[in-house]
């Protein structure tokens, strides 16, 4: 018998590992499509992480319940966030996971540490490089098209649409047009899914 | 493009770009007919279908004995029961000597079959208990 009891963590009403199951058995193949596309951005941005792996250890951790599903939330922006959380994670442990201490490394015959003689490598400063490379590729493909470069530096700075659109000075519909254009320019660009 | 990080505006782009597909059309949705939409539905599928293995009682996957599932292939006819009996000799060469030399010597009669039969099905099952 399906489980109703509601379920809480603090405040927050969480559907029931049940309901997890049956709101992935309801997918229909374009939400699938759009999980596989989300999977593929966020692994794009977590290098070592294959797409395939984030998406299944995705729906693994909600049918598990390791990840809860906020009743509040659409089932697929509750997947994206899962999957952002873990691309997160995986670039985390990548960057800061390994850690050597002074204690690890061969003493120096002159007494010297050896970690004065290392060059500066500031994990975070790598990650700020690497995505600005991303960040300048994507840009890259759509010289030109002022509206749709709005558009993308509307998004970086984690604006809304009305105000992407009020700061672009662009109406609604050529949002709506630029968008189009950027999801099918990124599609066609990288066959494989997007550059990101 | 501004003063926040690089990091944190691919992290917002990407969030933005995510929306989009989330957002878009159906018939705007790339790959919506590919095998890779084929492949995580029978991933879906094979997670599912263990839950609902492992959610099974312990009881309820032991209803059945060992061997009913044969002991249900089992031909109602002579004639079926003597090839299911000619097929498992030649395919299996640990079978009791017994049954092995029975079809060599002579033809077996119906009732042997039958015996025999059970018999193999017995072995399959383990010792029974007391």
């Amino acid at each position: 018998m399906r489980a109703q009891a509601m379920r809480t963590i603090g405040d927050l009403d969480v559907a029931t590992p049940d309901e997890v199951a049956d709101a992935l058995g309801a997918l229909c193949p374009v939400e699938i499509a759009r999980l596989n596309m989300i999977a593929r951005i966020r692994a794009r941005y977590a290098p070592g992480l294959e797409w395939r792996e984030l998406l299944h250890e995705a729906i693994d951790k909600a049918l598990s319940g390791t990840r809860k599903w906020p009743r509040h939330l659409p089932f697929l922006v509750f997947m994206r966030e899962t999957m952002r959380s873990q691309a997160s994670e995986h670039r985390r442990k990548a960057t800061f996971g390994l850690v050597t201490t002074e204690a690890d490394l061969p003493a120096r015959a002159d007494g010297e540490s050896p970690l004065g003689q290392a060059p500066s490598l500031d994990p975070n400063q790598e990650r700020d490089v690497f995505a600005r490379q991303i960040l300048d590729q994507v840009l890259s493909l759509f010289a030109g098209d002022t509206a749709a470069l709005a558009v993308l530096d509307g998004l970086a700075q984690g604006l809304d649409p009305a105000e992407i659109q009020k700061n672009a000075d662009i109406t609604a519909t050529q949002y709506a047009s630029a968008q189009k254009r950027i999801r099918r320019g990124l599609v066609h660009a990288f066959p494989e899914g997007s550059p990101l | 493009m501004s003063k926040i990080k690089a990091v944190d505006q691919l992290d917002a782009l990407l969030f933005g770009y995510e929306d989009m597909i989330l957002g878009a059309a159906d018939r705007d949705v790339p790959g919506r007919n590919g095998a890779e939409v084929d492949a995580t539905a029978s991933f879906i599928a094979r997670r599912l279908a263990q839950r609902r293995l492992a959610a099974l009682p312990v009881a309820v996957e032991r209803r059945t004995p060992h061997g009913t599932a044969t002991r249900r292939a089992i031909p109602r006819d002579a004639a079926g029961r003597r090839r299911l009996l000619g097929r498992l000799i030649a395919s299996r060469p640990e079978l009791p000597t017994r049954i092995s030399m029975a079809f060599k010597s002579r033809d077996p009669q119906d009732e042997e079959i039958a015996e025999m039969l059970e018999e193999l099905l017995r072995s399959e099952d383990g010792p029974v208990a007391e």
